[in-house]
């Protein structure tokens, strides 16, 4: 079967590279699990070819089948699954080509490949899925994988760290995720997707904890989703993430990990329909990280956590979208996002390989002479991440804030205009960023300028490819914008927007190409003016550099308060009060009582004697006064 | 039904093991040796047939299979009565499983006493068996009271250095809870007229009198188990403890308590249990969320793994005394989970202990570099104890939190928050003990090939339970549904 082998070849590739790490030599690892990734590849697009009007099913095996609940391992091919596996394959196999060169030098290079391999299959069981528990498998299975690739160089203690805050931010929202499964068990007695989605219709009188169930759903799965797609809150992690090697953060942000919010939302559409308010809330939330994002994205010095920052404000957009009620433009987003962001990283990984692995935008410039090829490349992602016509993020873009203007309600609206305000600042900084990397004079010491070179191919060719997608697959794939179109087979209910004014469709492109101008003003023609507004600035800038000084929030709010209650438990109130005063003071009190009670055992015959008389004395007054025994 | 006494046979085996062992003399290396091999196969001898129990074992049917009966004290009621159910057969098979690996596990460790050693160890699954498969009241008591003895002096001879401290508490400390256990199984005797666990099960109780029973029960059980604030008897327990002591403690001893309230508290007394659902419920969650946090703090490896059991098993209180099948199911795959994981988490801390001779986690770090494949084993057992999906740790959690969630999800939401704490103290421990730079010193050997056996059927049984834990639920269902459905009824106002 072709799902099969989409889904599980990565995994047989991750095997055999934990095999070879130790038999083999190492170069193999990486070329083993590329041709596997590539046959995946070749076998999704397979799946996507053969696909009928109606989903399809591959029943692997029962997972739990107990007092009513029916789990099965099963794969589903539909539109969706269907373009997933494309897109997660397709990438995957581009990274798998691109890390054989990039990782050539390290020692641990199986380890390595059979991490990304296992990243792939995850999030493949995560899209395949045909029931909300497998996808929760394959979920916190990319978890796991982004733990083990982000701490993959694991001398790092800044690695280990970043990895367990990336885990574990993932799985605060996880509770959410778990909490909204039981949930839909409890409400549609199922977890397969045919039975919940076919029941949502009917379930609109439904009830949980007082509430209508399907918005609670809908709002528990948010909070999955916000974990996972780093959405303003639980996106904290996303950017410490870069600790792994670049392309690591390729796969994670273009395909293997953060899309997963995305899909998820987009997946229970059927439950948004009827949960106006949990929806209302997944366009706010994607709206404001959009923002947010894209202004931290414009006050960093590292090549990669800028293209991390765009991330998380184009997360936002696809779930704007999906807030809106317009699923399909979320997916059309997220695919052409998938080349230009992997475009933009592996750009950035051949800049900071070629730096001697420097990653601070200030010590670059004037490497547009000396890598020509990656320059083009950079550039293109750039059109494409800015919104310009044709490249691909033009299309996507265009379709979510026209729908979101067309979607009227002052919820959306709002979610328009601060899009709008972003893609202006996606503009700006993407530009920033090329303008500091590649012109004016360079900064980089002359030594490190001298080795500067173009990769080889093996980093060479995935770039090629993704550029030339970055190119055309806004204009080629446009369809996909459109939930009424042959290619969703109608899974996705339509949207009925009215028509927008005339200025609407062109407003991204035109804040997109502003934000480039004012980059190009601010960093090409007048640096002086640029240096002159960051110095009157510089508190906003650093408020903005670190993040909206989330990390300090959390660190002095969350991490330190449970740190002190841990103490407190474990020392005042487990040893101190539980055990000195339970066990332990029982035991201390026993023995004092005995040592009181032992001047009794005098061990001198007469005073036993003593008691024996007084005692019998005693006993026979009683016997006599009171009336005694009988 | 069989014309064997398998069930007899699995309770008796080691006991002729240890009559072996009585032949073999008491010191020298060549005596050690012998002891070390009887005990070896016997106990997997067992093991075998305990895997022929569980393929005879018939889960299509009600009631009790294999049940064997003998007069024992007629004029009180009291019998040899054995049986199974499903929820035994596993508990044995897990029993059967963890007494050969903690023999290999002490191959080479455990170099005094080493026949009285293996006597404490056969003698332990004789009783732990018993236990399983007791049918009758005052057989249960008797086996379920008499394993503190070779507990006791395994932690008491072959512990650590305040291993006497630590074993005069815990068995005073669960003794003390089973002096109530004892009063109550007479009260029911009484009442009954018998103490034949069937008679008990279908003898109603008036509530009042439930009441009283219940609480002197639940102070023995939640002693065992333990619940939350009943114990701190543990961690001391467990620190003190030789390895194989903590691998038998966490993955067969804790489960008796749970196991008890399988057996006595829910089928016997539904009404007071029903009754008593908030304070379970609440000593649960206090359980899930504090001890997590007190893990968080552990600077001592073996503590923080006692501290995280306390955890888990606030998950499977909460399960059972939920009248869902899938919680009580959930809760019973927890427990064998549980007793998998722990075990192999005990084992993982007694393999660098062997090496080092420090639980502080702060004198290790950087193992990774020399142990790749140990790494990678703990790496397994600690995403178990997180509850990561296709492990053992996610199916019985998962159940329990989707079983509780309609009565409560507040609860549910604690058992689900204990999902990130886990996460927290698991990834932070491994995060010291494994990764960082090349440590200092001598480089630590990875593991040999005894080592690497006793994990590989723990691995391979962690994984399968998480991807096909089918034939578990086909065990366990039954008898869960049993349990619910009392348990409802008794909820619904159906009283006795």
């Amino acid at each position: 079967m072709m799902a099969v082998a989409a889904v599980f070849l990565p995994l047989a590739g991750a095997a055999l590279a934990a095999l070879l790490s130790r038999r083999a030599s190492p170069a193999l690892a990486g070329i083993t699990t590329t041709c596997l990734a590539a046959l995946a590849l070749a076998a999704s697009l397979g799946v996507l070819a053969g696909l009928g009007d109606d989903p399809t099913r591959v029943s692997l095996a029962t997972w739990i089948a107990v007092d009513g609940l029916h789990v099965d391992w099963a794969l589903r091919a539909d539109p969706l699954s269907a373009l997933m596996l494309v897109v997660v394959n397709a990438i995957s196999a581009l990274v798998h080509l691109y890390a054989i060169g990039y990782m050539a030098e390290d020692p641990h290079r199986p380890r390595f490949f059979a991490f990304l391999s296992l990243f792939t299959f995850s999030m493949l069981l995560l899209v395949s899925a045909d029931n909300f528990l497998q996808l929760f498998c394959g979920w916190e299975g990319v978890g796991l994988s982004s733990y083990l690739l982000i701490g993959f160089w694991y001398e790092r203690s800044t690695a280990n760290a970043a990895a367990i805050k990336a885990f574990l931010m993932n799985r605060i929202g996880d509770v959410g995720l778990v909490l909204a499964l039981a949930a839909i068990a409890l409400t549609f007695e199922s977890l397969t997707f045919d039975a919940v989605f076919g029941g949502a219709a009917d379930a609109g009188s439904a009830t949980l904890l007082g509430l209508p169930a399907l918005e609670v759903i809908g709002v528990l799965l948010l909070v999955g989703a916000m974990g996972k797609s780093a959405q303003i809150g639980l996106h904290t992690w996303l950017a410490d993430a870069m600790e792994g090697p670049t392309p690591v953060s390729a796969l994670l942000h273009a395909a293997t990990m953060v899309t997963a919010g995305v899909f998820l939302v987009a997946r229970c559409a059927p439950l948004y329909e009827g949960a106006p308010v949990a929806m209302g809330l997944v366009a706010v939330v994607g709206a404001a990280t959009a923002l947010f994002a894209a202004t931290i994205a414009l006050a960093q010095t590292d090549i990669k956590r800028v293209v991390a920052w765009s991330t998380c404000s184009q997360l936002g957009y696809m779930f704007l979208a999906a807030g809106v009620a317009v699923p399909a433009a979320a997916l059309f987003h997220l695919f052409t996002h998938a080349f230009f962001k992997a475009l933009l990283f592996l750009g950035a990984g051949a800049v900071i390989h070629a730096l001697a692995h420097e990653q601070d935008l200030r010590r670059m410039g004037g490497l547009a002479r000396r890598m020509p090829l990656t320059c083009t490349a950079m550039v293109v992602g750039s059109l494409a991440l800015s919104g310009l016509p044709p490249f691909a993020g033009f299309w996507s873009k265009d379709v979510i804030l026209e729908s979101a203007f067309a979607a009227h309600g002052p919820v959306a609206l709002t979610g328009f205009w601060m899009g709008l305000a972003a893609a202006f600042l996606t503009g700006l900084y993407s530009w920033r960023l090329v303008f500091l990397v590649f012109a004016g004079e360079a900064r980089a010491p002359a030594r490190v300028l001298s080795a500067v070179h173009e990769p080889g191919w093996s980093m060479r060719f995935p770039v090629l490819v993704l550029a030339a997608a970055a190119c055309v697959a806004g204009w080629w794939a446009h369809d996909l914008a459109d939930a009424g179109t042959p290619f969703w087979r109608g899974l996705f209910a339509t949207a009925h927007h009215g028509d927008v004014p005339a200025w609407v469709p062109i407003a991204p492109a035109v804040a997109g190409a502003g934000g480039l101008l004012v980059a190009w003003l601010v960093y090409v023609a007048r640096p002086e003016l640029g240096a002159r507004a960051a110095a009157r600035t510089a508190a906003v800038g650093a408020f903005l550099a670190a993040g909206w000084r989330f990390d300090a929030l959390y660190d002095g709010l969350v991490v330190r308060t449970v740190r002190r209650v841990g103490s407190f438990l474990a020392a005042a109130i487990d040893q101190g009060l539980i055990d000195r005063r339970g066990p332990e003071g029982v035991g201390r009190a026993a023995l004092a009582g005995a040592v009181r009670v032992q001047f009794l055992q005098t061990g001198q015959l007469h005073h036993y004697a003593l008691v024996v008389v007084v005692g019998a004395v005693l006993f026979a007054a009683w016997n006599l006064l009171v009336g005694g025994l009988s | 039904m069989s014309t064997w006494p398998i069930l007899s046979l699995l309770v008796f085996l080691p006991v002729a093991g240890i009559a072996f062992l009585a032949l073999t003399g008491r010191s020298g290396a060549e005596n050690d040796r012998n002891a070390r091999d009887v005990t070896l196969w016997t106990s997997l001898a067992n093991l075998a047939l305990a895997i022929v129990l569980a393929a005879r074992f018939d889960p299509g049917k009600d009631g009790f299979q294999f049940v064997e009966h003998a007069a024992w004290l007629p004029e009180l009621g009291v019998a040899y009565h054995v049986g199974v159910d499903g929820i035994s057969v596993l508990f044995i098979l897990l029993t059967a499983l963890l007494v050969p690996i903690c023999i290999v596990a002490s191959w080479t460790t455990v170099v005094e006493r080493v026949r009285s050693w293996m006597v404490a160890f056969l003698a332990m699954e004789a009783l732990m068996i018993g236990v399983f498969v007791a049918r009758d009241a005052l057989l249960f008591y008797v086996f379920f009271e008499a394993i503190l003895i070779p507990m006791f002096l395994i932690i008491g001879i072959w512990g650590g250095e305040r291993r006497v401290h630590a074993a005069f508490k815990f068995v005073l400390y669960t003794l003390a809870g089973s002096v109530l256990f004892l009063i109550a199984i007479l009260t029911l005797a009484s009442l009954a007229g018998s103490t034949d666990m069937d008679r008990l099960e279908h003898t109603p109780i008036a509530v009042d009198a439930q009441r009283w029973i219940w609480i002197a029960m639940f102070a023995s059980f939640a002693v065992k188990v333990p619940m939350w604030p009943l114990h701190t008897w543990l961690p001391d327990a467990h620190v003190q403890a030789p390895t194989a002591g903590s691998v038998i403690l966490a993955g067969v001893l804790l489960k008796l308590g749970g196991y008890g309230f399988i057996r006595f508290s829910l089928p016997m007394l539904p009404a007071a249990s029903a009754e008593f659902m908030p304070l379970v419920y609440v000593l649960s969650a206090v359980a899930i969320l504090y001890t997590s946090l007190v893990a968080l703090m552990q600077r001592d490896m073996k503590r923080l793994i006692a501290y995280s059991s306390v955890a888990h098993m606030g998950v499977v209180t909460l399960g059972l005394f939920t009248a869902s099948a899938r919680a009580i199911s959930g809760a019973i795959v927890q427990m064998l989970s549980h007793g998998l994981v722990s075990a192999a988490l005990f084992l993982v801390v007694g393999v660098v202990y062997d090496r080092r001779h420090s639980r502080e986690i702060a004198d290790y770090g950087g193992l990774v570099h020399s142990m790749p494949r140990y790494a990678g084993l703990f790496m397994l057992f600690a995403l178990a104890a997180v509850g990561l999906p296709a492990t053992s740790g996610f199916v019985g959690e998962f159940l329990v939190i989707v079983g509780v969630f309609p009565v409560s999800a507040v609860f549910a939401a604690c058992a689900a928050a204990g999902m990130v704490l886990s996460a927290a103290y698991m990834l932070w421990l491994y995060r010291r003990v494994v990764f960082g730079g090349v440590p200092a010193g001598p480089p630590l050997p990875d593991l040999d090939r005894r080592e690497t056996g006793m994990f590989l059927p723990l691995a391979i049984l962690v994984l399968w339970l998480g991807i096909q834990p089918d034939f578990v639920f086909r065990l366990v269902e039954g008898p869960s549904a049993e349990l619910a459905a009392r348990l409802l009824a008794a909820q619904t106002g159906g009283g006795v």
